[in-house]
């Protein structure tokens, strides 16, 4: 029975109106996009942290060198 | 004398492992049956090594906390510091890669299980300590608390690796060594075992990194306290 309907179905197949239903279809999250998702975040916090740590690394030998430079010369120097 | 060559280098091996890890999970390890993710079950061969590292890096802050403690020193602190930051940001890694996992193998993102549960608590002592360290200033008695938090960190962990074969729950075992049947084929173990290996030097060269940016603030503190005032 119906074997030579086409598998998606006509336009009159199609939902017309929406109900509310309970216990509906939980396949929400293709496995693709959660394992690409996983990825990305995990190497975005990675860099992130990275990225911070040279910052202030930076910032700690520009004051470092600030600091030298505002010392005062000793004569035998 | 910073030993430069050998942490560039060290980078270099880290990088390079990541990549050929990457492309070998991606590529060649087979997809798990759908109970456990299907497809999504790949997130497991850094999931489990950044769970990993987040332990490693939490025992590094309780051994500096601990000599912290016993003898009080700006090294001991850098590395108590170093381990708290990289734990923080290690357990930011499994936070984010475990739900996304959870989603396709239990259905939802989350689930108040006690592994998951007791990792939270773990993470946000160390999160705590991060903050605390950032705001409450570098004096001694500020140092010894946080060294105090920090052993206070490390002491969860245990309840974090057995809270499984404690209170059962919703997270797997899997690993043979935990009471679980194992990685069924040969790819998975190496995938997991070179996660592991590819961790290790991850954690190893951040914790060196901060210790390192730990000590020079320091330094720079006490430098800073030293120097004359400018016009005095």
């Amino acid at each position: 029975m119906n074997q030579d309907k086409p598998a998606i179905g006509t336009a009159e197949d199609r939902a017309q109106e929406f109900k509310a239903v309970t216990g509906g279809n939980n396949e929400t999250s293709s496995a693709e996009g959660l394992l690409i998702t996983a990825y990305v975040l995990m190497w975005a916090i990675l860099m992130g942290f990275l990225f911070v740590t040279f910052r202030r690394q930076a910032a700690v030998d520009k004051r470092l060198s600030d600091l030298e430079r505002a010392l005062p010369k000793r004569p035998d120097a | 004398m910073r030993p430069r060559g050998l942490i560039v280098g060290g980078w270099a091996i880290t990088a390079l492992t990541f990549f050929a890890l990457i492309v070998f999970v991606f590529l060649k390890v087979p997809e798990a049956q759908p109970q456990a993710g299907g497809l999504a079950q790949k997130i497991f061969y850094f999931h489990v090594p950044a769970a990993y590292a987040l332990y490693l890096c939490g025992g590094v802050c309780f051994i500096g906390s601990a000599l912290y403690l016993y003898n009080p020193s700006d090294k001991s602190d850098a590395w108590a510091k170093a381990g708290a930051e990289c734990a923080s940001a290690f357990g930011g890694m499994v936070m984010v890669s475990g739900p996304l996992w959870a989603k396709k193998a239990w259905g939802v993102y989350w689930t108040w299980d006690p592994r998951l549960t007791s990792l939270l608590l773990s993470i946000l002592i160390y999160v705590a300590l991060v903050v605390l360290r950032a705001f409450a200033g570098s004096g001694d008695a500020e140092r010894k608390f946080a060294a105090a938090f920090g052993i206070l960190g490390t002491a969860v962990l245990p309840i974090v690796h057995y809270s499984v074969q404690l209170w059962g729950g919703n997270h797997p075992k899997v690993l043979k060594a935990n009471g679980g049947g194992g990685l069924q084929d040969p790819a998975m173990v190496q995938a997991l075992l070179a996660g592991f290996f590819a961790m290790t030097l991850l954690a190893a060269l951040l914790l060196t990194l901060r210790a390192q940016l730990a000590l020079s603030q320091a330094r720079l503190l006490r430098a800073e306290e030293l120097a004359p005032e400018p016009n005095g």
